[in-house]
Formats: structure tokens, sequence, C-alpha cells
């Protein structure tokens, strides 16, 4: 990754982000803002197969580079360009954030409390989304590129990518002209809401109160749980729960049924809670914070955490691991979080040939 | 096109094995997807409906995650329909699914018994919890897993429960990381002749989107928690009231350069004068008021003309939009996003474009999901290459059930 000279500055003012999404990268500094930095940038882009760039948008600079001109130097490379909006269109200039794109991308209106503003989800989802497209996007260029020789433009729109993330929202409005309101702790239908999230004696879980082969042998199941603690009112136990139909339940039999199971989660923690859904077998989940992650047994046995190296702290960090498995190929470990510059010599005089005096010169000048 | 020539026999039902396919079929990929008349894509029974009617062929969330493929029945539960099934799978590249773990083996089509009769399928398995770990088993969804991966616990206010994130919403990160493994396969097979498996885990998948708050406690041992809609270090920074009916303007004020211009912008009102809010520390340190102010102006305006307003001026503000803001969006009219494709049953209806474009190779949209069984006929004897005999006899026998 290229960083201005003295490093990225989001290396302190968002560490933990930084972190998660720099391991196991080089780092070189480079100012690309100058004539120098500008032409050491095209020698590497004359030697890389992708060339990435995304927006500040903290002062909205934007790479001067254009596909065109790097094109020229270069036929295979595959440019992929991250933005708010976009290439092209009346708003493709305009200024995002994570909060402005999860709100234009329509994400944001769906989620929160009714009686408050809409909220965004607190890791920042919008960079992601835009840098997970951009991944495909730049591998599938790979992919015709070894067919045609040829590389090309991968254009990102941070918006779009966001709109992917709402499952239904769009035909609920195409195919029957529904504007889907946001519904706090409750998942919304036409007909009615019914309640996702329950207050337990330690915290949060998930559970929908529904019919079928999935959510009815899961209320079954909690019913018969609470009937052995003798706490189940009788109409609960009467239910024929494998044809009960949340699409034509009403607003008042959801609230008959859901205050004793309200009820019920509340004297117990999310730790029972869990246990019984694991031997229940029931669509009833903890809302898991970092601790409960850190400490899951599942994801232990399946080996999902890594511990790498973290320059800047001197020390190890337990890390995610990939979100893939492979038989044949063994993804690479991140090597570590890297310092500012790191592989500077690596880069310049081993890729680029760069005398070593020249090097000491531009770093004195500013450019490295 | 892109994968012309890449053929995928595509076993995967709901959300994420099917998108995957997705991005493989509009990208030129042949995709068969394979359902059953008595187990159809679970999908097929998911609102919203045409006209709010239900019916196997009118599920909008079906239609836009199915695009471009073949859609065929077959009865695995019959003999001669693993037969078939083989016969599919000797013909195609990838296998995708997405059934809970064993259910695949279950019908011997797990990838080690493929494996056996086509060394070189690429093969990838989707599920919540993943193939193996104490949890593997454990029956959800995706909304489920939103809950699980930690999603909800950081959304909403700090003084309320947490928040409901819309959706399925793992199920729209997982995708991502199975199609670029996937292409990497298929490099992989060009080299050395090779196929592969690929497991995913939606709850890996999902962390990822979350690794900052697990790198927070992993680091400096702070437990992320939620805080509506403020940012570390930018006030004003939420969504601020606007006039109307749930009209919402977002806005990030980020940094003393933003706060200048956000001031010139609003020169009338006298609160600016306050010396507090001259820095980010003092404006972080008096938010609750300053979000108030800032909310005493914007209440008197539509949401919309603040965002150009704010746009105008360089600072990063916009409409939270909702589902039918979406439609009406002038940016996403002007690069295509939605993509209109007639349905035989659904008629007219839109087609999510993806969030990146190739700009020399793009995606083409040529076909609706495909109606249950649709195209039967087509894939057993023209890609198949059975003759009418052999299809009339397989139908009679209810082999295509």
């Amino acid at each position: 990754m290229v960083e201005p000279p003295g490093g990225d500055r989001y290396r302190i003012t968002e560490q933990s982000y930084w972190a998660a999404y720099n391991g196991g990268k080089s780092s070189i500094t480079l100012a690309t803002d100058t004539k120098d930095g500008k032409y050491l940038l095209y020698e590497l882009i004359r030697k890389v197969d992708f060339f990435i760039v995304s927006y500040d948008y903290v002062d909205s600079k934007k790479p001067d580079i254009e596909y065109e001109e790097i094109s020229k130097i270069n036929k295979n490379i595959i440019m992929v360009s991250i933005s708010g909006f976009g290439k092209g269109g009346q708003c493709s200039h305009w200024r995002t954030s994570d909060i402005v794109s999860m709100a234009k991308g329509g994400m944001m209106y769906l989620c929160g409390d009714t009686d408050r503003a809409p909220v965004r989800i607190d890791v920042e989802q919008a960079y992601l989304h835009a840098g997970a497209e951009a991944a495909e996007g730049a591998l599938i260029a790979f992919w015709e590129r070894g067919k045609s020789g040829l590389g090309q433009f991968v254009d990102v729109s941070m918006q779009e990518s966001v709109i992917w993330s709402l499952m239904d929202a769009m035909q609920y409005w195409d195919l029957s002209g529904h504007i889907i309101p946001r519904a706090g702790q409750s998942r919304w239908t036409p007909n009615t809401k019914y309640k996702t999230i329950w207050e337990c004696k330690d915290g949060y879980v998930f559970l929908w109160v529904g019919g079928g082969v999935m959510h009815g042998k899961t209320i079954a199941s909690l019913v018969s749980w609470m009937k052995e603690e003798n706490v189940a009112p009788g109409f609960l136990t009467e239910i024929n729960w494998l044809k009960f139909d949340r699409n034509t339940a009403s607003a008042e039999q959801y609230a008959a049924i859901e205050k004793p199971i309200a009820e019920f989660f509340r004297l117990k923690t999310k730790e029972e809670l869990w246990q019984n859904a694991l031997s229940r077998k029931m669509i009833l989940y903890p809302l898991s914070t970092s601790i409960d992650l850190f400490n899951s047994q599942h994801l232990q046995e399946r080996e999902f955490w890594e511990e790498i190296y973290h320059a800047d702290l001197h020390r190890n960090i337990k890390y995610p691991g990939a979100a893939v498995k492979l038989n044949k190929v063994q993804l690479k470990k991140p090597a570590g979080i890297p310092r500012v510059g790191e592989h500077n010599h690596n880069i310049y005089i081993n890729l680029l040939n760069m005398q070593p005096d020249d090097l000491i010169f531009l770093v004195k000048i500013g450019v490295i | 096109m892109v994968f012309d020539g890449i053929k995928v026999a595509d076993f995967a039902w709901m959300g994420v094995g099917a998108i995957v396919t997705r991005y493989l079929a509009d990208f030129g990929a042949t995709v068969i997807k394979i359902e059953s008349r008595t187990h159809p894509d679970g999908l097929r029974f998911s609102r919203p409906f045409r006209d709010d009617k239900q019916g196997l062929n009118r599920s909008g969330l079906y239609a836009n995650f199915n695009s471009n493929k073949y859609g065929v029945t077959l009865n695995l539960n019959h003999p001669k329909g693993i037969e078939i099934a083989k016969r599919i799978i000797n013909w195609a590249d990838i296998l995708s699914e997405a059934f809970t773990p064993d259910t695949m083996k279950r019908w011997g089509l797990d990838y080690e018994s493929v494996k056996l009769f086509k060394p070189d399928i690429i093969y990838y398995s989707t599920s919540q919890l993943g193939q193996t770990g104490p949890e593997a088993a454990m029956p959800g969804h995706g909304v489920a897993m939103g809950a699980y991966s930690g999603f909800y616990h950081i959304t909403g206010w700090p003084d309320r429960a947490p928040s409901y994130v819309y959706g399925a919403y793992p199920d729209f990160i997982a995708p991502r990381f199975i199609l670029t493994a996937l292409i990497g396969a298929l490099i992989y097979r060009n080299r050395t002749g090779e196929g592969q498996y690929i497991e995913n885990s939606q709850l890996e998948s999902a962390i990822q989107f979350l690794s900052p708050a697990i790198l927070q406690y992993s680091i400096s041992g702070v437990v992320s928690a939620r805080k509506g809609n403020r940012h570390n270090w930018a006030s004003p920074h939420g969504a601020f009231r606007c006039s109307g009916n749930e009209q919402w303007l977002a806005l990030g004020i980020f940094g003393n350069k933003d706060w200048s211009q956000f001031k010139e912008l609003l020169h009338d009102c006298e609160w600016l004068k306050d010396e507090r809010f001259e820095t980010v520390l003092g404006r972080k340190e008096n938010e609750d008021e300053l979000e108030k102010l800032v909310e005493a102006w914007t209440i008197s305006y539509s949401a919309f003309q603040l965002e150009q307003t704010l746009q105008k001026a360089g600072l990063s503000a916009g409409v939270v939009q909702n589902n039918k803001d979406l439609f009406d969006d002038i940016q996403l009219k002007d690069r295509n996003h939605f993509i209109m494709m007639k349905h035989p049953e659904m008629g007219l209806s839109a087609y999510d474009a993806h969030g990146f474009r190739l700009c020399r190779t793009p995606a083409k949209f040529n076909k609706p999901a495909p109606c249950l069984g649709e195209h039967n006929k087509f894939v057993y004897t023209n890609i198949l290459g059975m003759s009418n005999e052999e299809f009339t006899d397989f139908s009679r026998e209810g082999v295509f059930d």
C-alpha cells in the first residue's frame, strides 16, 4: 500500500479499523502529489497488476490519475476506483462518508427505534461493502485479462454496494408499493411487526415467533421448555406452531404470545438460553459481543483466530482468520501489521531498481 | 463475456449461494439452478410478492438473486434423479450448495463423493456456521447470524436495547468472499488441472465486517458499545430531522475545515459564534447541545434541499433514503442501477446492478429469474443431450418432480 510520507493518518485516528484491513500488506511511503512522486507511482504502475484508488472522505482529495493515462504505460493494468457514487451521473462528484453512503444506500432508514433518528451500524460498513465489491470486480477483470491480455477500469460505487445489503427492500416498493419503516427491536411486515430482539437477564437474544418447519419447530421447543418449568400459559401450548402463519397473525396475537416469552427470557442468562438453544436445536441466538466471539468454542475448534504481530504495538494481537477455507490452496496468513514505509527499501530498490543514495535523497526531500 | 464457457451446477438455495452464482451468470457463465417441485427454493415463499399475491414465481427476493440462470426441477430422492444430478455435475466446472451440513452427503453428492467421478470440480459449500465445529448443525438463517455475529449489539442507542439490522445482513457479506475464492480456484485449475473444495462459514464472513470492533477488544480490551450515530472524532455527525414526515439528513462534519464551511452556510445562526464549538474537542464535549442546535436548523428545511446545498458547499451530507426514494434517486437512475426485466409472471420488475462495473466487459442482464422448472426441456435435452424420449420417460417417472 502506498501511504503519504509519515503514514496514513487513519493509523492513528482509526487504529482498530486500520489494523483490521491492512494486515499482511507491504507499506511504502510516497508523496503522490509531487512531480517526483507521481513519476515513481507511474514506475510502480508499470510493474503491478492492480492499481486501486479510493477517496479520502475527510479532506475530499481525489487521486489525480485517470485510467486512460496509465493504460498507455501498462495495457495490462486493472485500475479499480472506489468512490461514493461511482463515475458518471449527476452526483459522481458528491462527497460521501460512511453515514452518508449508508443513508443514500437505503440501509440507514431501515434501522433504529421508531421514536428516534434512524441509525447506522457503529462499525463503518459502507467502505467494506465497497471494498468487497471492488475485490470481486478486480478479480473478475483479472480472470478476463487471462483470456484477452488486456486490463480494464473497474468502477465501484459505495452507494450501489450498500444497496446490495437491503435484501428485499427494493422489491417491496417495486412489486407491492410498500415503504418499509424501521421497527426498533422488531421486524416489519405489511400486516404486523414481530419481536426480533429480546432482553434476557444479562444481555439480549434473537428469536422470531413464527411457524412452519423452521420457526414453528423452534417455538414448539421453546414452549415445551417453558412447560417443563411450569411457566407456559395454556394458549401457547395449544397453538399448532407448524401451521402458525406470521404473515396473517395480528398485532394482538403477537402481543399475547410475546408477553410470556419475554417474561421467561428475562429470568434467564444469555448463556443459559444459548445452551438450551444448542441442545434443543432452536433458532434462538445470543446477540454476541467481541468477548463472546473470542470465547466461542465453535470458532476456536474451527481454528478461526490467528495471532499476528502488530509492528506499531510491538506485540501479537488476536486477529480474525480467513472467511473461506480451501482444500488445495493454503491462504497466506497475514505476516503482520506493517510499520510506516517498512518496505520502502524492498520495493524501491529491489523492484524499481532505485539506487540506495537516491532513496535516501528522496526521503530527505519528503517525496518518500 | 468474462465467464463464457464456465458451467455451474447450482444446488444452492436461499440467499448466499444463489447470489454467488448470480454474479457468475451475470458475467456469462451458464448456470443451471436445480430445485424440486416438492421442495422448491425456500426463497420462492418469501415476500414481497408481485401485487402482494403469493405464488411460486412471484417472489421478488427469489427473482433478484437468480437472474440470468436456467431453472430446472429434479427429484433427488428418486434414484434416477441422483444419476441425472451426476450428469449435470459432470457437465459443470463449478458446483454450488448451501444446505445444512451433510445434506449433500445423504444424496452421495458431497465433495468427497463427487471428486471421485469429477476430480476437477470446483465445489463450494456455504452454511451459516461452517461444515465443522460443535455448532455446525444448528438451524438458522442470515437474520439470526446478524445477531450471533455481533451486528445488533453495536447498532442503536446507548440508553436502549440494540436495534435490529434490517434483513439477513450477513447474507450479503459472505458471497463476496466466496466469489473471490471461486475465481482463485478457477485460476488454480487453469494452472494445475485440479479442482478445489471451498468451505464458507457465513458467521466467519460476517466477522470480517466487524473486525475493527474485534481488534478494538484485542488491542485495548475495550468492548464496542452502541453510540447511536456518533463518530469518534467528527461532530456534528448523525441523522437530523428535516421538515415533513420521516425526512432525515445524514451529516458528517469532519474537522475544522468542514466546520468553517458549515458555519458559512448557516451564517444567520447566533449559536455558531459560541467559542465552545470552534474546535473538534469542543464540539465533541458539547455534542448533546450541538446536535439539538443543528436539528433546530435542519427542521425548517426539506432533506433533499439541504442535501443539495451542503453538497454544493463540499460537505458530506445525504438524505436518509427509504426504499421508494432509491427508485427516484437521480444518481442511481443515471447509472442504470435498477435493471428492468420482463418476467413471465411478475411482469416488468427491477433487478439490482452490481456495486462495481467493468468498463470493457460489463455484466449483461438477458434473462429474468426462472419460473420453477421453466427450462427443464431445454436443459435436459439441449444442454445435457437427452433424447426427447428419454426426457419424456423421466418426466413420466417423476424424476423431474
